[in-house]
């Protein structure tokens, strides 16, 4: 009965380079390695901002490949912030000098840097690059010069999941806010690791997650993703449900095509096609068949354990994307959360019965 | 318009603004209405003229201004208000929903959920609205989780959750339809040693919260 048929396109996540100066094991991209390259100018994706903000857009995560190996950086930081868009960022802070971070405190950009080991010898093996760890810490020093509060992403795996302590202790020490602990999924590259054993089992990451969520808490506030299933209600009244927005989101992809969200970089099923042309922003985002599907059918398709559980209609399915990759179904039960119900480590309080 | 529409009729629902309350596809079902009955969390339809067509909406505010009563109306996932809307333009007030050959009446303790969380702010409820709010444990759709001291309020129809603190847990098993405010209010008195201000302010806090989930923001997660 609407008179608009699409949800306000509320974020866009842009991948701004198809590029990365670093080669991560554990990417779920796969940019190519280097520096040079593989972007578009940014009077070439301007007027895709533009467009999508008619369409209600307040919110423009930066990230890529590495988005500081644009080089205009520093001026799309600036327009989008003139735009009064908030702005995001996600970097391996390995080029991040004193311009670099004083630009980002002048857009008031929200900034995760990316450190996953307490040391250079596990970060840089799981990084591909040498010396990205020392890169990491210079970066993280800029920021904290320039007044800039950020968050800490660490990226949980069998090798570093010990050191998590270490890690709010470095994180402490660099004056993050917070720091992020995401398990590895196997997507992307790192499939290799999870077939080399080298990832964390369901068991093994609610066995941390509980262990954490028992220690005193620290000066620095340690966020850990998991399910909103498996977060006690303490845990969700502090830190939020943690989940995807994904009906308000499209992915900018770096050659400026749209894909769901970065995974249409690599997935030829969720790359949308360009945004480029005048008035494709409107098309793909109110008539891509995939869109529609998704909009028609979460939360009330969601299959697997997702459709019997308590946060469907907030958790969506926690990340289709992944669901797709794993799954080959968009609307497939998240991996994770099949596994715990069948290792019979899923809540039962937390699955119901949805009528529709 | 008294008289001229007497019976209920059905709508389905197109579009997404209504979510999660109401998803496209829904059959609703209208029932005509006096637009002084109208209350904020009714959901309305409505057509504007020359506009594009009937709007289902639900009612946020009720204005009373020089130019007459307007209605401020907003799609539950809409970031803003529609224009004000006359009353002489309202179809009807949307009472139920009809799924699987059977009409489910909405509840009025419904209404105030989504219009708490769809907006995230407080609603304010008459006394008479927060009795009928009592009726919400003897509605036997409502699941009731107990986690420790706290809970999670569920209501299947909708996939929509309220999280109940402690004494939120504790004041919903309450709401029996055997303890009336007074048995409550004294009920709370003595298990929190508080004050009867007190105590009868924590349960007024409580059915006021009852309507403003406090979840239903959106986050980014990945």
């Amino acid at each position: 009965m609407s008179e608009r048929e699409a949800p306000p396109l509320r974020v866009i996540y842009w991948y701004l380079t198809g590029g990365c100066n670093l080669r991560c094991r554990h990417c779920w991209i796969d940019p190519a390695f280097g520096e040079g390259g593989r972007h578009r100018p940014w009077a070439a994706l301007r007027p895709v901002i533009e467009e999508a903000r008619t369409l209600g857009l307040v919110e423009v995560k930066l990230t890529g490949g590495e988005p500081l190996l644009h080089p205009e950086f520093g001026r799309i930081l600036a327009d989008l912030q003139a735009m009064g868009l908030t702005i995001r960022v996600e970097t391996n802070g390995t080029l991040l000098g004193t311009a670099e971070a004083r630009a980002l405190r002048a857009a008031g950009a929200d900034v995760s840097l990316s450190i996953d080991a307490p040391s250079a010898t596990l970060h840089d093996d799981l990084r591909g690059v040498p010396g990205a760890f020392e890169g990491a810490l210079r970066g993280a020093r800029h920021l904290r010069a320039a007044g800039l509060p950020f968050q800490m992403i660490a990226c949980l795996y069998r090798a570093n999941a010990g050191l998590v302590g270490e890690l709010a202790d470095l994180a402490a020490g660099l004056g993050a806010c917070s720091v992020k602990l995401n398990p590895i999924t196997g997507d992307g590259r790192s499939g290799a690791m999870a077939a080399g054993g080298e990832l964390l089992t369901v068991a093994e990451v609610l066995a941390l997650y509980r262990q954490l969520a028992g220690r005193a808490e620290g000066p620095v506030r340690i966020l850990f993703d998991v399910p909103p299933a498996f977060k006690p209600l303490s845990a969700i009244r502090r830190d939020g449900l943690g989940t995807c927005g994904i009906l308000t989101i499209l992915g900018l992809l770096h050659d400026g095509r749209a894909g769901l969200c970065g995974i249409g970089e690599h997935v030829p099923a969720l790359d949308f096609g360009s945004l480029l042309a005048p008035g494709a922003v409107r098309r793909v985002w109110e008539g891509n068949e995939t869109l529609l599907a998704l909009r028609r059918d979460l939360p009330g398709r969601l299959g697997g354990v997702c459709g019997r559980c308590l946060w469907r209609n907030y958790c969506l399915g926690k990340c289709v994307a992944h669901n797709f990759t794993q799954a080959g179904d968009l609307l497939a039960g998240h991996p994770f959360c099949e596994e715990a119900l069948a290792a019979g480590l899923f809540p039962a309080g937390r699955l119901v019965e949805h009528r529709f | 318009m008294p008289g001229e529409r007497t019976t209920d009729e059905m709508v389905v629902v197109r579009g997404h603004s209504m979510r999660p309350a109401f998803r496209a596809g829904d059959v609703l079902v209208v029932t005509p209405v006096e637009a002084g009955e109208l209350r904020p969390g009714n959901v309305i339809v409505y057509r504007r003229p020359g506009g594009a067509g009937e709007v289902v909406h639900r009612v946020v505010a009720i204005r009373e201004g020089d130019g007459g009563r307007a209605l401020i109306t907003q799609g539950d996932s809409w970031p803003a208000p529609d224009e004000p809307v006359r009353p002489g333009w309202v179809i009807g007030r949307v009472t139920g929903r009809y799924r699987d050959r059977r009409v489910r009446r909405l509840w009025r303790a419904e209404e105030l959920f989504w219009l708490g969380a769809a907006r995230g702010r407080r609603a304010v409820m008459s006394r008479e609205e927060r009795e009928r709010m009592a009726a919400l444990a003897a509605n036997p759709e409502i699941v009731f989780r107990p986690e420790g001291d706290e809970a999670i309020l569920f209501n299947p129809d909708t996939g929509g959750i309220m999280l109940l603190n402690e004494t939120g847990a504790f004041i919903y098993q309450l709401l029996d339809g055997e303890h009336d405010e007074e048995g409550i209010v004294a009920r709370l008195m003595d298990a929190y040693e508080v004050g009867r201000e007190e105590a009868a302010a924590d349960l007024a806090g409580f059915l006021e919260r009852l309507a403003a989930a406090g979840l239903a923001g959106e986050a980014h997660g990945c």
